[in-house]
């Protein structure tokens, strides 16, 4: 056991000593490192703390007070310093000037072809009116691509001229996606409401506005009370969707497909001059959206559904169409070629 | 098809103000037939004036050059001209100096070796009249008294060229009176039907008639003596040069004129010619195989029994609906002609119009099936024609076989049902006057119409049909526009394309591109991709030696693509999601749903393998697959390399292939540097997509981490050495670092695992951790001999 004032000196020499370390340090590290080697559990002071309990009452207290104020003083000046050196580094910090015009750090994102984003965009948008999606072969029948839609034997575009065969008159790439039509009425019961986007095949000399290979949406609602009136506001609510556009109008122009009837080809004010007329529209101020029309009696008759019970419509379109009229792109080939100098244009999740 | 606008005046009212035509013709186009192009006939015909030819001489300084003196007015003009037409007392278009053609080029007087020229007599072509550009316009001698004034007062029309595809179940539209009709209907302006006269003084029947009955349902002739064959009316020449038909001589003329009037074809046999003074017989059969017949075109056309002739009893005259014979042609010695004018079954005669591949005006009126009476009103106009103009001399009744009967359509429509189909209500009285106007008759009792159908409509079979006459002549603008009220039905979600978009979105954020590619391939893709395609499906009728099978794999157009991207691009990712199509037992083939990604780098330093897994890895955890999923060495495909590839299996099955490209291929493709391949078949990890998450509790006390190094043998699978780690207390393990080259030996890899603990009881104490890690160590010293710690 120390003599009480053997202690004090001891504890007094801990604290000079490190004041003065304290003093002179320059970093946080440092700080830590002086804690532990004065406050740690088996360190110098704390060993000369544990004696205090040796001592009588009164120099209990004495010794007790004046160790609190030591500790005090060096926490104290531990955190005062502690604090003087964060402030130091913040400043530092905020002394660094970045250039703020560099280019950012990024990963490298891809894109969804541009048809697809423009399906994608239909599907969304008919899906609130509950529309939902649905799909058939690429490879049909003809009964199924064409004499279940009214178009018999003879119709020329049964050609093989139009249409590519597998079988000769039998088995072929479909040329319109309307056979997913007749599959969907086969299958289901009406209410029928459903969008139906996929490839097509017609036998076509590739030029700026053909490929042989193409993509088409189709739409159907099939039910009770479905008309015209229905047909034109579900479409005129929906392309201004897709085209992101409140002013388009639409008008129907009378027409002739086999499978509906009454028929009529759908064209929307010009998206370049807005009805104006331009180069695009061919001055007509007007473009050829879509085709559409009530469902063929003879059609429903076809896949069992008695005409004068269900009606409703359907209508097809390209979307190919679409992402050019709304982008400005004068070749379809573009889209089958996949150069990534075109794919990148169209930047899209 | 091209309609003169001028021609339907005799029909009914057209606006003389130029917007209110414009205005009408929009209507037309959005209510009847659309058009495709609007020609100002004659527009920009200022600057020409009619003139009359006095003199030729022959130039002295060239051969082929003419000096003309022209009169317009009283001024006479020397103008120089190389055409050969030209003869003295012509009456033609000229153009002076400092005048403007219609294609804008202005007219200079020049010299032309040494002879002034002081303007220019024009061509059908260079006053964008016709395509005609043989020689000088003959405008004939109806323009005498015209001398001196302007062209384009006599020379102006609108001309409108419609789809005759949008019209193809509209027969009676493919003629200026079925059009004019349209217009009155839609302008509600009165239609003034033709009105032409029955034969007076019939004489005898002369002519025997034997007739194919499914083929031939109306066969009307007549007999047409002393005939004067000669260059038709100025007026006339005019009408079909307006519409793009050619001026032959004046009764060629007189049919096409009434084909385009009436829409009835006609045609004109010289009568000597088929039968030699006696009454002529004429009979329409089937054609024989190999029957051979020198068609107007004097091309020898092979027929077989798809083509029907008109035909005598020795011989075929001409093929049915489609062209006449040259044996039988009428030329400048014809005196009297067999007119024919009949119908023929729409059917049989597209077969054989397409048999000799030769569509003519005629086969495609009659392709679309003509009206019954049409043959008579034709047959009587082109008679009042030729006799008015003092061409012949009727000299035989008309004799009219008819095979089919006359049914008249009669259908019954409710008011209900319009509204049910148009969703607007029309008045009763409105419906009555537009139906009036396209010519039914309609009777109306408590609300149920009784409409009989006219004959020439013959595309109206069902009640939607009259529908449709009534919604588009009321107009579908009149429908109003409301937000449509929809109540939303039951909700179904298409899992294929739900999950093909979430793919795409998945890739597309690790910088892959989606590209859409043709689903037809041709052998020598094939080929270069070293795919065997003997078993691909064939196309019987490919549009090129490029585009002949159905594709089995994604792979050589995906490989294409690549090929094409790497002259810009050193570093990127490709990826299609497509059908392939494999032959089956079924009817239709097999179509299976695929993805396949690339990833192609020029730098050979990076591992595409790797790289494409990685994104496979992505893929899989967000679609959301917990299944185990391993990768077996090898493939099957010779366009990939053995040893660097892998199936993917799933549960057993396999889902797919991850591939190198073989160097062959690449070579053949010309592609530099390192290219891998993911093939995935889409139904085939569907089953294996979830759209739970199962919230697994972790420990609230602190995770231990700690790394080990391994060194092995290359002979070793990677994961066939974690398979044996193993530990309770072991959450979770990554590999975060692989090591080959110096100092290992050249068939060693190190590698580096991050082990990560967690208790949920406490803290790990150091030594239970040591204890743990020294296990996992010994279990795998047991299993492989090869393998080293540090």
């Amino acid at each position: 056991m120390y003599d009480i004032n053997d202690l004090i000196d001891k504890i007094e020499l801990i604290r000079k000593d490190s004041l003065k370390k304290i003093q002179t340090s320059d970093n946080i590290e440092t700080l830590k490192k002086i804690y532990n080697s004065v406050f740690g559990k088996d360190k110098e002071l704390s060993l000369l703390l544990s004696e205090i309990r040796n001592y009588n009452i009164q120099d209990k207290k004495t010794l007790g007070e004046f160790s609190n104020k030591v500790k005090k003083e060096i926490t104290d000046k531990l955190f005062e310093k502690e604090t003087l050196l964060k402030k130091e580094l913040v400043n530092k910090e905020l002394l660094k000037t970045i250039d703020v015009t560099m280019p950012g750090i990024s990963n490298n994102i891809g894109s969804i072809h541009p048809i697809s984003q423009m399906i994608d965009k239909i599907v969304k948008t008919f899906e609130y009116f509950g529309f939902s999606v649905a799909s058939g072969p690429e490879i049909e029948t003809d009964w199924f691509c064409f004499q279940s839609l009214n178009l018999d034997i003879n119709h020329p575009a049964r050609d093989m001229q139009d249409t590519f065969y597998i079988k000769e008159n039998h088995i072929l790439p479909r040329t319109h996606t309307s056979s997913v039509q007749i599959r969907t009425m086969l299958s289901e019961k009406p209410p029928i409401r459903i969008i139906a986007p996929g490839r097509v095949y017609r036998n076509e000399n590739q030029d700026q506005r053909h490929t042989f290979m193409f993509y088409q949406f189709e739409g159907l609602v099939i039910d009770k009370t479905t008309n015209i009136k229905d047909l034109k506001n579900i479409l005129t609510t929906s392309l201004k969707n897709i085209f992101n556009n409140e002013k388009i109008e639409l008008r129907l122009r009378h027409s002739f497909f086999p499978y509906t009837e009454p028929s009529f080809e759908i064209d929307a004010t010009c998206l370049l001059c807005n009805g104006v007329g331009c180069r695009v529209c061919s001055n007509k101020g007007w473009i050829e959206l879509m085709g559409a029309g009530m469902i063929h009696p003879q059609v429903l008759r076809n896949v069992n559904i008695d005409p004068q019970e269900y009606q409703g419509f359907a209508f097809g379109g390209g979307p190919e169409r679409l992402v050019m009229v709304k982008n400005m792109i004068d070749d379809t080939r573009l889209f089958y070629e996949n150069d990534l100098r075109f794919l990148s244009q169209f930047k899209k999740i | 098809m091209k309609i003169s606008i001028n021609r339907l005046k005799k029909y009914t009212k057209i606006p003389k103000d130029k917007k209110e035509l414009g205005i009408l013709l929009d209507k037309f186009a959005i209510q009847s037939v659309d058009i495709d192009n609007i020609i100002h006939y004659g527009k920009n015909l200022s600057d020409i004036y009619i003139g009359k030819i006095t003199k030729i001489e022959k130039h002295p300084n060239a051969d082929k050059l003419q000096i003309v003196n022209v009169t317009i007015k009283e001024k006479s003009l020397v103008i120089v001209t190389g055409a050969s037409n030209i003869y003295i007392g012509m009456i033609c278009p000229v153009i002076l100096d400092e005048g403007i053609l219609p294609n804008g080029t202005k007219i200079k007087s020049s010299e032309l070796r040494g002879v002034m020229s002081n303007g220019m007599l024009c061509s059908e072509k260079e006053l964008e009249l016709s395509d005609d550009h043989e020689g000088i316009m003959d405008l004939g001698d109806e323009y005498k008294d015209r001398i001196g004034e302007k062209l384009s007062k006599y020379i102006s029309d609108t001309i409108i060229d419609i789809d005759n595809k949008v019209i193809s179940n509209r027969t009676d539209l493919f003629s200026h009176i079925g059009i004019a009709r349209e217009f009155a209907a839609i302008q509600k302006e009165d239609f003034k039907n033709i009105s032409l006269n029955p034969i007076k003084n019939p004489i005898e029947d002369n002519i025997q008639i034997t007739l194919d009955d499914e083929f031939c349902t109306r066969y009307i002739a007549i007999i047409i003596k002393d005939i004067k064959i000669g260059k038709s009316p100025v007026w006339l020449k005019e009408e079909l040069r307006k519409i793009g038909i050619k001026s032959i001589n004046n009764i060629v003329d007189i049919t096409n004129y009434v084909m385009t009037e009436i829409g009835q074809p006609l045609h004109a046999f010289d009568l000597d010619k088929i039968s030699d003074g006696k009454n002529p017989h004429i009979i329409v059969r089937k054609a024989k195989n190999g029957e051979i017949i020198k068609t107007l075109d004097s091309k020898e056309r092979k027929l077989n029994e798809n083509n029907y002739l008109i035909a005598n009893e020795e011989k075929g005259l001409g093929i049915a609906g489609v062209m006449g014979g040259e044996d039988s042609e009428i030329d400048n010695n014809t005196k009297s002609i067999l007119l024919e004018s009949a119908i023929f079954n729409p059917i049989l005669i597209r077969k054989s119009s397409k048999q000799v591949n030769l569509r003519t005006e005629a086969s495609l009126r009659y392709e679309k099936g003509i009206p019954e009476h049409f043959a008579l009103q034709g047959i009587l106009l082109a008679i009042d024609m030729i006799q008015n103009l003092n061409y012949g001399k009727i000299d035989s009744n008309i004799t009219d076989i008819q095979r089919a009967s006359n049914t008249n359509i009669k259908i019954s429509l409710s008011e209900e049902r319009i509204y049910k189909i148009l969703g607007i209500k029309i008045s009763t009285e409105n419906i009555i006057d537009i139906l009036k106007r396209l010519d039914f008759k309609v009777s109306s009792e408590n609300n149920l119409l009784q409409i009989d159908i006219p004959p020439q409509r013959k595309d109206i079979k069902e009640d939607v049909d009259i529908i449709e006459e009534i919604g588009r002549i009321y107009g579908y603008d009149k429908i109003p526009e409301e937000n449509p009220i929809y109540e939303s039905s039951k909700i179904k979600r298409n899992i294929i394309y739900d999950t093909e978009l979430e793919i795409k979105k998945i890739l597309v954020s690790q910088s892959s591109y989606e590209i859409k590619t043709y689903s037809f391939i041709s052998k020598d893709l094939a080929r270069k991709s070293n795919i065997d395609i003997t078993n691909a499906i064939k196309i019987i009728n490919p549009l090129s030696e490029d585009f002949t099978h159905l594709r089995e794999t994604l792979v050589p157009s995906m490989l294409n693509t690549v090929a094409l991207n790497t002259k810009n691009s050193d570093n990127f990712s490709l990826f299609e999601i497509a059908n392939v199509y494999l032959r089956s037992e079924e009817e239709l083939p097999k179509e299976d749903l695929f993805l396949c990604v690339s990833k192609y780098s020029k730098n050979k330093k990076n591992d595409t393998f790797f790289e494409i897994k990685g994104i496979f890895t992505n893929l899989c955890e967000y679609l959301n697959i917990n299944e185990s999923i391993t990768f077996k060495k090898g493939t099957s495909k010779k366009y990939g390399v053995q040893k660097q590839s892998a199936e993917i299996i799933i549960n057993d099955n396999k889902i797919g292939d991850i591939i190198n490209i073989h160097p062959e291929v690449k070579e053949n493709f010309n592609i530099n540097g390192n290219l891998s391949i993911l093939l995935i078949n889409i139904n085939e990890i569907i089953p294996y997509i979830s759209d739970k998450f199962i919230y697994i509790k972790y420990s609230k006390y602190p995770e231990i981490v700690e790394d080990i190094n391994i060194t092995y043998n290359k002979n070793l699978v990677l994961d066939d050495i974690l398979v044996h780690i193993k530990d309770p207390a072991l959450k979770s393990f990554n590999i975060i670092d692989i090591y080959e080259g110096k100092p290992l030996k050249e068939d060693q890899i190190s590698i580096t695992i991050k082990l990560i603990f967690q208790n949920f009881e406490g803290t790990f104490k150091s030594e239970e951790i040591k204890n743990k890690i020294s296990s996992i160590k010994n279990t795998l010293k047991n299993e492989f001999k090869n393998i080293d710690f540090r």
